[in-house]
């Protein structure tokens, strides 16, 4: 293969068309981009052009900001425009009620308002961490507003308001013209794709789990690849209530599969520990389940179940009564993730779960005090300086080190940000200067404009990591660099000033990323060991936990994919602790999954105190003693016969895993680990 | 008879008719989406967003010409 092929196929095989199309779809292609790719960018072009001309017509002093809004939404799908929009509408007026509260009592004290501008920008910064997607960036939106209304006006605060509202208008016209372009497009939908991705995942966890059976082993690698794709769904599932109007219950059923899913997965690794326990007296079982484990609903499966007497017939503390309980799990959970499939599909109104997300707070915390500092000292060197401008600096240092505390590696981001401004300081000098050269009439300037549109756009549509970053961060800047207004300004000045000013900005952040409070991997894994640690104090407390079955076992999964996602540790004492930190996600998700059981029991506080002590005392005697008297509890006991099941067979496996891994038990409860 | 439009002051700030309009029609739409989901509205159109997009300037200009 040479090298012209692979460079065609590098830019023809992109992830939008693959979205668009569909996987198995050779995208058909047009001077080395995909056609889907040149759709995009034309739409980009076509939207950008309608906001500009709107802001013209309105007469909005900041018309670019309606181009920059658009080049933001650009985005593959409706859902996701539409839910980017939404935030992006909430942050910005948020933003803005925050500049006007700052501007208005910190008038007159110039290091009071800079303070006071440091501590929004670190208070979204600590929100926007503990959200994930559209949500984090509608946080970090509404401190960076505040920058560009009112740090903009610090020696002006009479023109705080206008500016303000003139912003604001931007926006909603940006908004505006992209909703109306997509829509008249006719833009694909996020749902046809991620429902048949949802579909392909359920395959690959029922392919797992049949191997699971067969090899009666797990590898860790593969669990953690499936964990990984399950959690990413998350961000996804969100766009889906902002794209139709069935849209909230297609949300609700993909919540529900992805619960569903998240429990199969948790199941099969049950069941891969216990089967090596039990030798061929669970033949029989995992015979019953591979035949009900498939992944469509037929006759035969409709009616497969691990029998239920089989189950009361085994001791609580055996192997395999836990194996049978776990497969009985693995088979209910197929079957809900199934049905939630046809639900997505037919758009049936349904109660979906919650799916907390795991955020570390001492990240949220480091990124808050990034955010201030480095708020408060870009803010005073520049006004040590004195230069003139120096506030567009700010407002794009601002934007640029709040939107950094959200990506998962801030430095990339950075390099990014510096190819992307550098180019786009070219596109729009070659723009301006050589390509439009002093027109000034309306449908010139969207000619002239169309290569630094669709250019960038087909970088974004070729979904390759490395150049769609650069390429969605260039369709931000070009306008920015480029201030295009009416009437047009020709002026060389202009253009200078506001392309080093945006050029000194992300060197800024470059700076800021490499020395200012940096988070390495070990760091990260410290963090994540000390939640586990609560976590696990928190199941032996008498507070009710704040999740279902459902939200706990998804929030252990998301830690887990961030403990994977960490670096292999290079020394052999971290790398004991990133296998300490498995054990213990193991552990402390046992822990609340037991307590969960013996709340859903609904036996009264003793016997929740009495799992509780056993659990503290780290005794697996003890409960393997209060699971064997739950199992053999008289039917009129209260509570019903699955739930007791369900507890003893909980509580068992808390015993199980406390006898294979004594001592980290004792570590994660006393805190004796580190 | 000129038609007149109604100027919305908040704090003394005039907020521009059309954006009164905008809202109103906006609040209403969404009521609305209830109903269209009763009757599964989407299913009726190849490309539904644009028939959305198109009942929502049917309510703002019924505002703009009854009010």
């Amino acid at each position: 293969m040479n090298g012209a092929t692979n460079w065609r196929g590098w830019l023809l095989g992109s992830g939008l068309a693959q979205t668009e199309e569909g996987e198995h779809r050779r995208p058909v292609g047009f001077c080395l981009f995909a056609l889907s790719g040149w759709s995009f960018g034309l739409r980009t072009w076509i939207a950008t052009m309608t906001a500009l001309y709107a802001a013209f017509w309105l007469q909005l002093e900041n018309a670019y900001s309606a181009a920059v809004c658009v080049a933001i939404l650009a985005l593959p799908t409706r859902g996701q425009a539409y839910e980017k929009a939404i935030y992006r509408v909430g942050g910005t007026f948020i933003g803005f009620l925050a500049s006007l509260a700052i501007v208005g009592i910190f008038n007159g004290t110039r290091e009071l308002f800079i303070l006071a501008f440091a501590i929004w920008m670190a208070v979204c910064g600590y929100v926007a961490s503990f959200l994930d997607g559209n949500r984090a960036y509608g946080a970090v939106l509404s401190g960076f507003t505040a920058a560009i209304v009112a740090f903009a006006n610090i020696d002006t605060p009479q023109n705080a308001f206008l500016v303000g509202i003139d912003r604001c208008a931007a926006i909603l016209v940006g908004v505006l013209a992209v909703m109306v372009v997509n829509d008249l497009f006719a833009v694909p939908d996020a749902f046809p794709d991620l429902a048949r991705r949802l579909e392909e995942t359920h395959l690959r966890i029922v392919e797992f789990a049949q191997k699971v059976l067969r090899t009666r082993n797990v590898e860790s690698s593969e669990v953690g690849g499936l964990l990984e794709a399950i959690v990413a769904f998350r961000v996804e599932v969100a766009v889906l209530p902002a794209e139709s109007i069935v849209g909230r219950s297609r949300a609700a059923a993909a919540r529900s599969a992805i619960a569903a899913m998240m429990r199969e997965v948790a199941a099969a690794r049950a069941i891969s520990a216990l089967l090596p326990e039990t030798g061929h007296k669970a033949d029989a079982l995992v015979d019953a389940v591979s035949r009900g484990l498939v992944p469509a609903v037929t006759d035969e499966n409709r009616n497969c179940e691990v029998p239920h007497h089989t189950l009361g017939c085994y001791d609580a503390n055996s192997p395999l009564f836990l194996a049978a309980t776990a497969a009985r799990v693995l088979l209910d959970q197929n079957r809900r993730a199934l049905s939630s499939f046809d639900l997505l599909r037919m758009g049936t109104a349904v109660h979906g779960p919650v799916l907390p997300l795991f955020r570390s707070r001492e990240a949220a915390l480091r990124n808050a005090l990034r955010l201030f500092v480095a708020i408060l000292i870009a803010s005073y060197s520049l006004s040590l300086l004195g230069w003139p401008s120096v506030s567009t600096v700010m407002l794009m240092f601002a934007a640029v080190i709040a939107i950094s505390t959200n990506v998962p590696i801030p430095n990339k981001f950075a390099k990014d940000a510096l190819v992307a401004i550098l180019l786009a300081c070219a596109v729009s000098g070659i723009t301006e200067f050589v390509i439009l050269d002093g027109v000034d009439s309306f449908p010139l300037l969207a000619i002239g404009l169309a290569p630094a549109v669709v250019g960038p756009g087909l970088l974004v549509a070729s979904g390759n990591p490395k150049i769609a970053p650069v390429g969605t961060l260039m369709l931000i800047f070009t306008p920015l660099v480029f201030l295009v207004s009416n009437p047009p300004n020709y002026d060389p000045r202009i253009y200078l000033i506001a392309g080093s000013m945006n050029i000194i900005s992300i060197i800024f952040l470059f700076i800021t990323t490499t020395v200012l409070l940096p988070t390495n991997d070990d760091r990260k894994r410290a963090w994540l060991l000390g939640s586990l640690r609560r976590d696990f104090r928190r199941a032996l407390d008498e507070k009710p936990l704040p999740y279902d079955v459902d939200g706990a076992t998804f929030r252990d999964a998301d830690r887990e994919v961030q403990l994977n996602a960490l670096r292999s540790p290079a020394s052999s004492g971290d790398k004991c602790e990133q296998r300490r930190g498995l054990c213990w996600v193991e552990l402390a998700s046992a822990a609340w999954r037991m307590r969960l059981a013996l709340r859903d029991l609904q036996q009264g506080p003793d016997i929740e105190k009495e799992g509780c002590l056993a659990l503290a005392a780290a005794d697996p005697v003890s409960l393997r003693q209060l699971a064997g008297r739950l199992l053999t509890q008289k039917r009129t006991a209260s509570g019903g016969n699955e739930a007791r099941r369900d507890a003893a067979a909980a509580i068992a496996w808390m015993a199980f895993l406390i006898e294979r891994n004594p001592h980290e038990v004792v570590a994660l409860n006393k805190g004796l680990g580190r | 008879m000129t038609h007149g439009f109604p100027e919305l002051v908040i704090g003394g700030v005039l907020i521009a008719p059309f954006v009164t309009y905008a809202l109103v029609a906006l609040v209403i739409f969404v009521l609305l989406r209830r109903l269209l989901l009763v009757v599964n509205f989407e299913d009726f159109f190849s490309n539904a967003p644009a028939a959305l997009l198109s009942v929502y300037i049917m309510v703002l200009a019924t505002l703009i010409v009854l009010f």
